[in-house]
């Protein structure tokens, strides 16, 4: 049996979910693994395999208990992942431009971040557009992409206490990551901006417009630029 | 094939939502499995009715609704304990739990508060219709997509159901029905296995885990059961990075008081978990009322698959799919 890596670890995190820990959770090489094993998880399609939950550095799969022969399961798992060590070959990484506006009612606790930072509001939405992120992973809620990359100078620690009710949009800052909010609902991430594309659409094919792995960039919008651009997502329904 | 409204909703009461048995696979993109906090209610409604275990059914939550029928269907309330009442033209009379009953257009079905735990599915012979969203018909509320615009029902509603698919079944199977779901729903001892950051906790915060009788807060709901028992904090230096999330997870915040994760559930998290309620008890958990109080039993992976695999074995010979 070849094992992916002797980093990978295996243990049952209920009689139904086999969890995979694949390495150190900031390092981009355990979340490109994380990448490729997922992949490699999904076309796989191991019997009884119901659901894939990737994160930084692990992967949680769900099994159905209907025929489950949790010995057989951690063998298929095995040899799925040691497949996916041999397919080095990366498919091509997408890059995706998000239009943001980091102005006034977009940006309610931009003004506090900037504070925070001893920085002007300019800098700080020149700073969070600058670098290009990379989808870690698609979590939490529909959608919703966890960005690595954010310049350590405006990395903020959470609200206090969450919002009951985040804009969908939002763009957000939580510790040394960034976000957007796909879907309305609570949140406690701090909100310095909002984009006018529809980040989630269960009608859509694939449903996020995000994706694991893929290379993003913030372009900076006028606010005069979100309000035409979320007037014309209205008049297309 | 035929389809029309044969409900319409007056009252949808507290928390009335479609659900089926969810949408598994979608994980990866953020979307929880979800589906009927009470799965296990819902497939013995639908075996009842001759319907396939997955049809969507109506989930109601603490207090029940009030329907017109404009078609004539078979349908039966399945799960938690709910006065109920066919209202006619000249006469009324009541519908039990778990037995399946007829609705002839012009009558009304009358529901209100569910007694024995929490949670009431009303399934219809046919299914309800509603546009299947990644192929389910489940609302997810916190997305708002599924079900009926992704959205709890409201009054004036309707409510589309598909064709039946035969002869519902005769009295004695909805008394073997409640025989065999009672028991199970009624436990409050919920069985679970040691979680993946069980080794975080020191060993006194495992103990009160397993030990404490934990009332269940008023603020719980599809995503979570928050309890109001401090079992003491995980000793994880920082916070933990994000990782998978599952149905029936008990994190454990830095207040120390834990959090059932129901269908619902954020696919992702970063709060330790300490155990895992076991999918034999996943109905009973969504049973749980506010101000309940429930307590954990351990048990073994091994232990937990057996459970399932009996239940499933009961649940066939019982009630067998057609």
């Amino acid at each position: 049996m070849v094992n992916e890596s002797p980093e990978t670890q295996f243990a049952w995190a209920s009689e139904r979910h086999l969890r995979l820990a694949l390495g150190e959770a900031g390092s981009p090489q355990t979340q490109d693994r994380v990448r490729r094993a997922t992949a490699a998880l999904e076309a796989a399609g191991l019997p009884g395999l119901v659901g894939v939950t990737p994160a930084y550095a692990t992967i949680l799969l769900e099994f159905d208990l209907n025929g489950l022969n949790a010995e057989r399961s951690v063998v298929a798992v095995r040899r799925a992942l040691s497949a996916s060590v041999e397919q080095r070959a990366e498919t091509q990484t997408r890059i995706v431009e998000i239009p943001v506006c980091y102005e006034g009612p977009c940006a309610p606790d931009a003004p506090e971040v900037a504070r925070m930072h001893g920085i002007g509001l300019p800098t700080l939405a020149r700073l969070h557009a600058a670098p290009t992120y990379r989808v870690a992973f698609i979590g939490f809620a529909p959608g919703f992409g966890y960005l690595s990359g954010l310049p350590p100078q405006i990395a903020t620690p959470r609200l206090p206490s969450p919002r009951v009710r985040v804009p969908v949009g939002s763009v957000a800052i939580a510790g040394e990551q960034t976000g957007i909010y796909a879907t309305p609902g609570a949140g406690g991430w701090r909100l310095i901006g909002r984009t006018p594309l529809v980040m989630f659409d269960a009608r859509r094919t694939p449903p996020a417009r995000l994706a694991a792995g893929d290379l993003v960039r913030f372009m900076p919008i006028s606010l005069a630029e979100f309000e035409a651009q979320m007037r014309g997502r209205a008049v297309d329904g | 094939m035929a389809s029309r409204t044969a409900l319409r909703v007056i009252e949808p009461g507290m928390c009335t939502t479609v659900q089926d048995l969810g949408r598994p696979g979608w994980a990866s993109v953020g979307v929880a499995r979800g589906g009927a906090a009470d799965a296990l209610s819902l497939r013995i409604g639908n075996r009842l009715l001759q319907n396939e275990d997955r049809a969507a059914a109506i989930e109601m939550t603490l207090l029940g609704g009030a329907f017109a029928c404009e078609r004539d269907i078979i349908a039966v309330l399945a799960g938690g304990e709910i006065e109920a009442r066919i209202e006619g033209r000249g006469s009324t009379h009541l519908a039990s739990t778990w037995a399946p009953f007829e609705l002839s257009a012009g009558e009304r079905l009358v529901t209100r508060s569910i007694r024995g735990g929490v949670r009431t599915i009303l399934c219809v012979a046919g299914g309800i219709l509603v546009p299947p969203l990644l192929g389910s018909r489940s609302t997810h509320l916190g997305g708002q997509f599924g079900g009926l615009d992704g959205r709890m029902l409201r009054p004036g509603d309707a409510i589309e159901v598909g064709e039946p698919r035969g002869r519902c079944a005769d009295g004695s199977a909805g008394a073997r029905a409640r025989a065999l779901a009672k028991p199970m729903l009624a436990r409050r001892s919920l069985r679970a296995v040691d979680g993946p950051h069980r080794h975080c906790f020191d060993s006194a915060a495992v103990k009160r885990f397993w030990s404490t009788r934990f009332e269940v807060s008023l603020q719980s709901d599809r995503v979570g059961l928050r309890l109001n028992e401090c079992i003491g904090s995980a000793n994880f230096g920082g916070r933990m990075p994000s990782e998978g999330m599952l149905h029936g997870a008990v994190q454990v915040p830095e207040s120390g008081r834990p959090i059932v994760l129901m269908a619902d559930h954020p696919t992702t998290g970063g709060y330790p978990v300490v155990a895992c309620v076991a999918a034999v008890d996943l109905p009973a958990l969504g049973q749980v009322r506010p101000g309940e109080s429930i307590s954990f039993e351990t048990v073994t992976v091994e232990r937990a698959r057996e459970l399932y695999a009996e239940r499933e074995r009961i649940l066939e010979v019982e009630l067998p799919t057609r």
